[in-house]
């Protein structure tokens, strides 16, 4: 079995977290299980680890980039 | 008038006194007084021969020592000369010197300047996009929803998708 970390502020609401769980296992296979780990730090969105693979769909990297772009520019 | 042996005899005797009389006048008195003169002429003429020679050594002393002295004019003038053109050199180099070192400071005083503006610049853009992103973040953790999230879900799977179908 893969494990799949699925990392997600308290705004995630449990119908989220199911319909990405669901949108997964039918792309990727069923044989994934999920985890699910409440950070605030990830502000919305989410992050998911799995097969060694990060996937950062937080809005907490999104406002760091956009950090980066306003202090760079 | 008729000479007579008296007469005679009396001429011989003051040819004889005055024989005797010019001995006695030469030797008493002439020579001596002729000798005394001859020396004291010749003292006067050896004193003024030696007042002439002191007169031209002290002449030729004069000029020695005019010519000496105006050697001596010369070489100072000539040394206070070079002195003058080594001290113009001197502060001319120095000045030169100090101009370059003006030049350096002023320079590396601009780029310190120039660095500490673009630092603070650097430093304030910073400040301020932090100050930005911590206010962002702040509203979306209040603001975001169910359905922001779901966006974000439908963007990933559908990317998801894309990527399947192009494997």
């Amino acid at each position: 079995m893969r494990e799949a970390i699925v990392t997600v502020a308290s705004n995630f609401s449990d119908e989220n977290y199911e319909r990405l769980r669901e949108g997964l296992l039918r792309r990727l296979g069923g044989d994934i299980v999920f985890r699910r780990v409440e950070d605030e730090s990830v502000v919305g969105g989410f992050i998911l680890r799995l097969d060694g693979i990060v996937c950062d769909m937080s809005l907490a990297s999104q406002l760091k980039k956009l950090g980066k772009e306003l202090a760079d520019d | 008038m008729e000479i007579t042996s008296d007469m005679l005899v009396d001429l011989a005797i003051n040819i004889v006194n005055i024989v005797v009389l010019f001995l006695v006048v030469k030797f008493l008195v002439h020579d001596p007084v002729k000798k005394f003169m001859d020396k004291r002429s010749a003292s006067v003429e050896a004193a003024r021969a030696e007042a002439e020679k002191l007169s031209a050594e002290a002449l030729e002393n004069k000029k020695k020592y005019e010519e000496l002295a105006a050697a001596n004019v010369s070489a100072y003038e000539d040394e206070i000369r070079k002195g003058e053109e080594s001290g113009r050199a001197k502060a001319a180099e120095i000045i030169e010197a100090a101009r370059r070192e003006a030049g350096g400071i002023v320079s590396d005083a601009r780029s310190k300047a120039a660095d500490q503006r673009d630092r603070i610049v650097s430093d304030a853009k910073g400040e301020i996009a932090s100050i930005s992103v911590d206010i962002a973040e702040k509203l979306l953790q209040r603001e975001m929803t169910a359905a922001d999230n779901d966006a974000i879900i439908d963007s990933f799977l559908s990317s998801l998708g894309k990527a399947d179908g192009n494997a």
